[in-house]
């Protein structure tokens, strides 16, 4: 038992709706909420505020006493290898801070909170400030790493090469008067502050617009801070207007590489167009002084050339962000790649990361502070770095990567060694 | 700590140090809040070494006076040390101190010069401050 190595203050002001309407307590958690629809913990079946008062009151429970629990694990694990977890950041956010933990957590905005749970069995009489809000899975792009609960374009592709027998059942936020419901709730909010939305993809997802729209025609947008997350495909005027509306977003762009390697992970993104939404988005940001971010997903297939990422942020004095290292599927973890290639990775990004002048030694867990990009940019190379360096070997897995992506390309029609020709004789070792 | 009630056991006071030294034999004053301290001629450093509640607001003055110009050029009072928990404020956040004085020299600086006031507010619970001004972001609650 530790509570400052365990405790993490989410359950007192955040909570999630998963593409399934399931509930869940954190957006760091694994989703399964996506695949498993749990009707005890449901948008049909109970309403958010019941389910964040009562129904967290065990996770609450477990870290009061300064239990881990296993809904936190993907952030003990991020915290072993020095990247910043969404505990780190959750704590931050009630003015909890690692170095100064127990006079930072017993003078926390929400100390009255915490000890009203310790005295009531973990219950809250809080209602949600930050969420963290999945749309379904309509998206126009098929992300090589990606899987049909998050994209419904890959869904039809796995269904077709018989991967999966049936595409995942409509999102939550596909019937309107859910929809509606969801609204009324926020509405009725009186903590609400923020709220992130996922995809698919969230700008051609309708909810998001039906959202976005309720809350300024009921006049809180002013007040509210609104994330996203886009594929850099596709732009909406529309979603533009009502985004300017808010108090501030916060804008993420996903992007593995600014090579075409990129074309392939991100299938069926052109890397052209790509950098040219992506400049859009960044001048749109940069006028409006929203908080903007690249976030990656690294993969064993595109690690290597992660620094033309760093580079492009680090001219353009953007925070880059990955939510965790990956874990599924197993064969695209960045420890899949052998010794021999790891090392080339490593030493691109030691070049990298020597390359720029960065003195900050202190943590940066307040990753969206614009005054601190670049170090924010070094901070997270090196955390991959580390990674690259101290991950167990995972290069068993080498076969099952080849498998599926010629599974994949037997319906794409491309080749993996057109953008990755260096990994010939890695790849064909592997049965490719 | 094991758990959270463990933090019942805890002294959470902060602990405010200020260290001064005297250029010349200034007359110092020191504020706390309501509790003053004075020195009518600084002739070495002094320490100040204070427990204040966690949530207090804080306001420190340090005031020079009687200086005579023409006579003693080189009297002042240097701020050596303004730490709380060990965090030092100085230089770090000096500029958010205000420095009230007869000549009207507002630059930040921890070495007081004129005769006149130097005052730093903390004006919510020192960690609150503290988040703000080190750029942690929104606080939620």
């Amino acid at each position: 038992m530790s509570l400052e190595k365990n405790f993490c203050s989410s359950p007192w002001f955040h909570m999630r709706i998963t593409n399934s309407g399931t509930y869940e307590s954190c957006r760091w958690q694994s989703k399964d909420g996506n695949t498993r629809v749990n009707f005890n913990n449901n948008i049909q079946t109970i309403s958010p505020l019941t389910y964040f008062q009562n129904n967290m009151s065990e996770l609450r429970t477990t870290l009061l006493a300064g239990g881990a629990s296993s809904v936190c694990s993907d952030c003990y694990t991020m915290e072993k290898h020095d990247k910043i977890s969404g505990r780190q950041r959750q704590l931050l956010k009630v003015g909890i801070q690692e170095q100064y933990f127990e006079k930072s957590l017993a003078s926390s905005t929400l100390r009255s909170a915490f000890d009203y749970s310790n005295n009531n069995q973990g219950h809250t009489d809080r209602s949600v400030t930050d969420w963290q809000i999945d749309l379904g899975n309509y998206c126009n792009g098929a992300c090589v790493y990606c899987n049909p609960e998050n994209s419904s374009r890959l869904a039809t592709e796995f269904q077709k090469l018989g991967l999966i027998d049936q595409i995942p059942p409509p999102a939550w936020c596909d019937d309107p008067d859910l929809v509606d419901q969801f609204v009324k709730v926020l509405i009725s909010s009186p903590t609400l502050q923020y709220l992130h939305f996922l995809g698919g993809e969230t700008v051609i997802t309708p909810g998001f617009k039906t959202i976005l729209t309720a809350l300024v025609d009921a006049d809180l947008a002013k007040d509210i801070t609104i994330g996203f997350t886009t594929n850099l495909t596709v732009w909406s005027d529309d979603i533009v207007e009502l985004l300017k509306q808010f108090q501030q977003v916060n804008l993420g762009m996903s992007i593995e590489t600014l090579t075409r390697v990129n074309d392939y992970v991100r299938y069926p993104s052109e890397i052209n167009s790509v950098q040219r939404t992506l400049n859009r988005w960044v001048e749109l940001g940069n006028q409006q002084d929203w908080l903007i971010q690249l976030r990656i997903t690294p993969t064993c297939l595109t690690v290597h050339e992660l620094t033309t990422v760093y580079e492009y942020a680090w001219q353009n004095n953007i925070a880059v962000e990955s939510c965790n290292f990956i874990d599924n599927p197993k064969f695209f973890r960045i420890s899949v790649l052998p010794k021999k290639q790891r090392k080339i990775a490593q030493d691109t990004l030691t070049e990298w990361i020597q390359s720029r002048n960065s003195n900050n030694k202190d943590k940066i867990i307040n990753t969206r502070d614009p005054n601190i990009a670049q170090d924010q940019i070094i901070q997270d190379a090196t955390s991959y770095l580390n990674y690259l360096t101290s991950a167990d070997d995972e290069s068993n897995r080498l076969p099952d990567l080849i498998a599926y992506l010629k599974k994949l390309e037997s319906n794409r029609k491309n080749t993996i060694l057109d953008y990755l020709p260096q990994y010939e004789q890695l790849f064909r070792s592997a049965g490719y | 700590m094991n758990n959270y009630s463990d933090l019942q056991d805890i002294d959470t006071r902060l602990n405010l140090v200020i260290e001064l030294a005297p250029v010349g034999s200034p007359t110092a004053t020191i504020i706390i809040n309501n509790q003053q301290y004075d020195y009518p001629q600084l002739t070495s450093p002094i320490i100040i070494d204070e427990y204040l509640p966690l949530m207090a607001l804080i306001n420190i003055d340090i005031i020079l006076s009687n200086k005579h110009y023409t006579l003693e050029y080189e009297t002042a009072v240097i701020i050596r040390r303004l730490s709380i928990d060990n965090i030092e404020l100085i230089p770090e956040y000096d500029y958010l101190a205000n420095y009230i004085n007869d000549h009207n020299n507002t630059n930040p600086t921890s070495y007081l010069g004129f005769n006149g006031k130097w005052r730093l507010t903390i004006d919510r619970p020192f960690y609150h401050w503290l988040h703000q001004h080190s750029g942690q972001g929104w606080l939620i609650g």
